[in-house]
C-alpha cells in the first residue's frame, strides 16, 4: 500500500473517534475564521503521521502526542509553526498576573529550596504524604503565599494553559453557594481529565507575572494542542461568534453537563518554561482551591463522544475527512 | 490530555525490578539529558509522557495503574536505577526526579540507595546544590512520614540524623524532621529534642526580657506551642508524659527550658480532662496508637507539677532532693 493511501485510511479510522472529530472540528473552526492559514492543519496532520515512522502501529493517542511534536520543533520537518500559530496577547490587561491551574503535587517541585524553608519555618511541617503540609501552606495568609522558582523547575513539558488572575478570580467569587472554588475553576477551564477523589484531585491557581509572556511563546489554542486539553474549542459558544480574538475559550464543563455549549473562561497557551525564564524580582503568588468534588465527563450525555457530536455539529464524516486528508 | 488506562500500560506488566530498572534509568536520562530524545526516552508509554505539568506526575499517573506485584516490583527498581545513576553533577536533575519520584509513590526502597556512605556524603556533603539537598531531605522525611514505625524505620532514622549533623542543615527543617523522629521513635522523643537543639533554641527560646518586641515574644511563644501540640499529636499521651518523665530526671535546670516549661503549661488542659479549651482544636485528640493502651489515671495540673517541682528543687544544680 502507498504511504498516501495508508494515510487516508488512517485519517479516515481517526476521525470515526471522538479525539479525531474534536481535533478535525477544531482545524477546520481555525481555517473558517483565520484563526491559522488554509491548508495548515492538513500539512501538519501529514507531518505528524510521516514522523509516526511506524504506520501500521501508530496509535491515535500517539498521532495526537505527534502533532504537538511537530508544532513544537521536537520532530522534523522543522516548519516553524510555533511562530505560524503564534500571536499577540493584547488581550489581557498587562497590569494583572496570568493564572495557571495544576494539581497542588506540582508546587513543591517549582517551588525554590529557600522557598521550602521559608515555608517550613511559617508552618513548622516539611511537604510530605499525610504531614498536613497541603492545608498548612494553604492556610498561611496571602502575603506568605508566594514562591521564586526553583531553578531547575519546569513550568509544564508542552503547553501550559493560561487565563488571567481576574478571569479565574471572576469564576471563583460568582460561583453558587454549593460549588466548590476548585469545582468552579475546572469547570470554567474545561479541565475534564481532574476529577475527585484522584491522589492529584487537589488543585493550586498560580499567578504568574505578566511579563513573563513577553519571554515566551504563546499563542490563541488550535487545534494541535487537543493533545494537552480536551475541551476547548476554537470557536466560540457565547454569543461572540466569529469575533477574532487573541484569546481562545475553554468549553464550560458545567453547562456542557447541563446539555449546553457553552464557552468558560478565555484561555492562552504558553509552550512549555522553566524557572530561568523567571526574572530575579518575580515570585509566583498561589492560592489553594481545595479538592475537585464533582465528577465530569463520566456519563454518557457528556463524554468525548457527546462532546465531539456537539463540536461537530451537522459536519459528516466525510465532510471531515475531505478537507483534512 | 490523555490519560492511560490499564490496558495502555499492559506492556509493562512483565517487567520485573531490573527491567523496571533500566526502564526507569534509561528513560529520566534520556528524557533530562539527551537533546531532542524528550518522551521518546520512555518506549511504549510515550504518548503519555509529556501530559502532566511535570514528567514525574506522568510517571506516577503510570504507577498508580500497576497491579500490586507490578507496583513493587517499580519501586524496587526506581530504587536500582537511583543506584545505576553516577553521582555527578550534570545527573542531578535526574537524581531529583528520582527523589520526587520515590516520595511521591512511597516508594521507601530507595532508602537503603540514599544511606549508602559514598552516596549519602555526595548528597548532603559534597555537592554545594541546596535544591538537591532539600529534596533529598524531603524525599527522607516524606518517606517516614508516611509509613511510621516499620522495618526501615531505623535506617530513616539514621539518615536524619545524619542530614542534622550536615554542616549544611537548614535550621527551618528543624521542627518537621523531630517530627518526623518522633513518628519513627515516639518513645525517645526527648533524645529527638536534644538532637535538634541548636537548631532550635535560637528561634524557639523565649527572648531576653530586655527585649522591646513584643510581636517577636508572641511569635516565639506560638512557635514554642506550635511544637509542643506537635509533638503531643505525633507521639501520644502515654509518651508524652514519658518524654517529660525523662527530661525531668535528667539534671539541669528543667525550669530554665523553653521546651518543658511550654509542655507543662500548654498541655495542662489535657491533664486537667474536659474544659472549654479542651475542645480547641490546639489541643487535638491524640493519635489513634494510643487506643491500644489504656489512658492513665487522669493527674490535675497541680498534683503533675508537684509530683516533679516538689521532687526536686529548682536552681542551678538539679538533681533529686
Amino acid at each position: 500500500m502507498g504511504a498516501g493511501l495508508a494515510y487516508e485510511k488512517f485519517l479516515a479510522r481517526f476521525l470515526q473517534t471522538p479525539l479525531g472529530v474534536i481535533l478535525a472540528s477544531n482545524a477546520l473552526d481555525g481555517e473558517d475564521l483565520g484563526l491559522h492559514g488554509l491548508g495548515v492543519s492538513k500539512e501538519i496532520l501529514r507531518d505528524a503521521y510521516r514522523a509516526g515512522g511506524d504506520f501500521e502501529e501508530l496509535r491515535h493517542a500517539e498521532f495526537v502526542r505527534l502533532i504537538e511534536d511537530i508544532i513544537l520543533g521536537r520532530k522534523p520537518p522543522s516548519r516553524d509553526y510555533a511562530a505560524r500559530l503564534a500571536s499577540g496577547c493584547h488581550g489581557f490587561d498587562r497590569t494583572k498576573t496570568l493564572a495557571v491551574v495544576w494539581p497542588f503535587d506540582v508546587l513543591p517541585r517549582l517551588a525554590s529550596a529557600a522557598d521550602h524553608r521559608r515555608f517550613s519555618r511559617l508552618t513548622g511541617a516539611m511537604r510530605a504524604p499525610g504531614s498536613d503540609w497541603l492545608r498548612q501552606v494553604a492556610s498561611l495568609p496571602a502575603e506568605a503565599r508566594y514562591f521564586r522558582p526553583a531553578p531547575r523547575a519546569k513550568f509544564g513539558q508542552s503547553f501550559v494553559w493560561f487565563t488571567s488572575t481576574s478571569n479565574a478570580d471572576h469564576y471563583v467569587t460568582s460561583r453558587p453557594n454549593e460549588t466548590s472554588p476548585a469545582d468552579a475553576l475546572r469547570d470554567a477551564l474545561g479541565m475534564h481529565q481532574q476529577q475527585p477523589a484522584t491522589p492529584q484531585s487537589q488543585l493550586v491557581v498560580l499567578h504568574l507575572p505578566f511579563a513573563l509572556l513577553d519571554r515566551l511563546r504563546t499563542a490563541r489554542p488550535c487545534f494541535a494542542m487537543a493533545g494537552s486539553h480536551h475541551r476547548f474549542a476554537v470557536r466560540a459558544h457565547d454569543g461572540a461568534e466569529g469575533r477574532i480574538s487573541p484569546l481562545g475559550r475553554a468549553v464550560h464543563l458545567g453547562r456542557f453537563a447541563d446539555g449546553e455549549l457553552r464557552s468558560g473562561a478565555p484561555v492562552r497557551v504558553a509552550m512549555a518554561f522553566s524557572g530561568a525564564d523567571f526574572n530575579q524580582d518575580e515570585v509566583v503568588r498561589f492560592d489553594v482551591l481545595g479538592p475537585v468534588t464533582v465528577a465530569r465527563g463520566q456519563h454518557h450525555s457528556e463524554d468525548h463522544a457527546a462532546f465531539a457530536r456537539a463540536l461537530r455539529g451537522r459536519r459528516t464524516d466525510q465532510q471531515l475527512l475531505a478537507r483534512l486528508s | 490530555m490523555i490519560k492511560p488506562t490499564r490496558a495502555d500500560v499492559a506492556s509493562l506488566a512483565s517487567f520485573d525490578e531490573a527491567h523496571f530498572a533500566r526502564w526507569l534509568h534509561d528513560g529520566l536520562n534520556g528524557y533530562f539529558l539527551q537533546a531532542g530524545l524528550g518522551r521518546d526516552a520512555f518506549p511504549t508509554m510515550q504518548p503519555f509522557i509529556g501530559q502532566e505539568a511535570d514528567v514525574v506526575q506522568d510517571i506516577a499517573e503510570i504507577y498508580r495503574l500497576l497491579e500490586v506485584t507490578e507496583a513493587g516490583a517499580f519501586r524496587a527498581g526506581l530504587a536500582q536505577a537511583l543506584s545505576l545513576t553516577p553521582l555527578e553533577d550534570a545527573n542531578i536533575v535526574v537524581i531529583e526526579a528520582m527523589l520526587n519520584l520515590a516520595s511521591q509513590i512511597g516508594a521507601s526502597d530507595v532508602l537503603s540507595v540514599i544511606s549508602e556512605k559514598h552516596r549519602l556524603n555526595w548528597l548532603v556533603e559534597k555537592v554545594a546544590d541546596e535544591e538537591l539537598f532539600d529534596a533529598t531531605l524531603r524525599c527522607v522525611c516524606s518517606l517516614s512520614l508516611n509509613s511510621g514505625p516499620n522495618p526501615t524505620s531505623d535506617m530513616t532514622y539514621g539518615l536524619l540524623l545524619d542530614f542534622i549533623w550536615a554542616d549544611a542543615f537548614p535550621s527551618e527543617y528543624a521542627e518537621p524532621v523531630y517530627v518526623a523522629m518522633c513518628r519513627l521513635r515516639p518513645e525517645e522523643a526527648w533524645s529527638h529534642l536534644q538532637a535538634v537543639r541548636d537548631h532550635l533554641d535560637p528561634h524557639y527560646a523565649p527572648l531576653e526580657d530586655d527585649t522591646d518586641d513584643p510581636a517577636a515574644h508572641q511569635e516565639r511563644a506560638k512557635l514554642r506551642t506550635r511544637i509542643v501540640d506537635r509533638t503531643y499529636q505525633t507521639i501520644a499521651r502515654e509518651n508524652f508524659h514519658r518524654m517529660i518523665d525523662v527530661a525531668l530526671d535528667e539534671p539541669g535546670n528543667y525550669d530554665q527550658d523553653w521546651y518543658l516549661m511550654t509542655a507543662i503549661r500548654e498541655r495542662r488542659v489535657a491533664l486537667d480532662g474536659p474544659s472549654p479549651r479542651s475542645v480547641v482544636p490546639r489541643t487535638p485528640t491524640p493519635v489513634a496508637r494510643e487506643e491500644s493502651t489504656p489512658p492513665p489515671a487522669v493527674d490535675g495540673t497541680a498534683a503533675y507539677l508537684a509530683k516533679y517541682f516538689n521532687r526536686r528543687p529548682t536552681g542551678p544544680s538539679g538533681g533529686d532532693a
